[in-house]
């Protein structure tokens, strides 16, 4: 296996991860703006790895598989290692985004590395939906750099598909005009 | 004559959340939409690291979210969640069937005040 050095990218910690789990047949997942850093990473640099696990994921087997890379579980549920910056986090199952579960996932190779990650289409949805629920704004503009870097394989009348779904099954949680707002920004930057 | 002893352990239901405390901070929360820490300490009469710890688990769950106002760190829950708007429900049906919820958070007082206002 890959041995990590202290200079590592968030994309070298990213695929040497999820090989080692792959390794002891655990599947994980890259999300969140880890995910986003590794499609655009002159755009957004994420400081922590998301990745989400199986149901029924071993912690003994992936404390080993994060150990033989040396990073070691902390408090918080995040594990860290002694000299490369980015922590490596597992936040709760099932990998899901907005009401609806992610069933279909990239698979990225690397030379003997692999990495599962979300697909651009769903790092988009990921991101706006931290700006539809919290305003943030960071996440609006790196959801929308991501559109711009991989236009050919947005699925905009997915995303629009699903928009609707989320405001039809709950209206009071999301704002309209906020999702509208998206909408014309991502149809711009997928012109542009 | 043989004796037998029996020992009444006094128990607490855990209810559908795993403890009574966080379902009182999340019916509370279903209410109240956020809150901060002291806060649900107070309203609740629990101890505030008891609080404190139940919502740090339920965050980390990803059932709450946090973010900082100023020094404060007023907790909700989690828009990003995926059963969200399900939970919501629940917990909004859950407090307004139960009187000691509804009890506590008639005391927060949630309507704006103007500084140097009187009370």
């Amino acid at each position: 296996m890959k041995k990590l050095e202290s200079n590592a990218t968030l994309t070298d910690v990213a695929f040497a991860v999820c090989t080692a789990l792959d390794h002891v047949g655990e599947h994980a997942v890259l999300c969140g703006g880890s995910a986003a850093t590794y499609y655009v990473p002159e755009a957004y640099q994420s400081r922590d790895l998301d990745f989400v696990l199986r149901f029924a994921a071993r912690t003994k087997v992936v404390d080993e598989a994060l150990r033989s890379l040396g990073y070691v579980r902390a408090p918080e549920r995040m594990y860290k290692h002694p000299t490369i910056p980015y922590t490596v986090e597992f936040p709760s199952g099932p990998l899901a985004i907005g009401s609806e579960t992610v069933e279909t996932t990239a698979t990225e190779r690397r030379g003997e590395e692999v990495l599962h990650v979300l697909l651009p289409t769903d790092v988009v949805r990921d991101r706006f939906m931290s700006y539809w629920a919290w305003a943030d704004q960071t996440a609006l503009g790196v959801g929308l750099a991501v559109a711009r870097a991989h236009a050919p394989s947005i699925d905009l009348r997915a995303i629009e598909e699903w928009t609707d779904r989320e405001l039809s099954g709950a209206p009071a949680a999301y704002d309209r005009s906020r999702r509208d707002n998206f909408l014309d920004e991502l149809r711009r930057a997928l012109a542009s | 004559m043989r004796k037998c002893y029996y020992m009444i352990v006094a128990s607490q239901s855990k209810g559908l959340f795993g403890s009574r405390v966080r379902e009182r901070i999340l019916k509370a929360l279903g209410l109240l939409e956020r809150s901060y820490p002291r806060a649900l300490a107070s309203i609740l009469e629990e101890d505030l690291s008891v609080v404190q710890r139940a919502l740090d688990d339920l965050e980390r769950d990803g059932i709450l979210a946090s973010r900082l106002a100023g020094r404060t760190r007023l907790f909700e829950l989690n828009r990003t969640y995926q059963h969200y708007a399900p939970l919501r429900d629940l917990l909004v049906r859950m407090a307004r069937t139960d009187p000691e919820t509804i009890s506590v958070v008639e005391r927060v007082r949630q309507r704006p005040r103007r500084a140097g206002k009187a009370v």
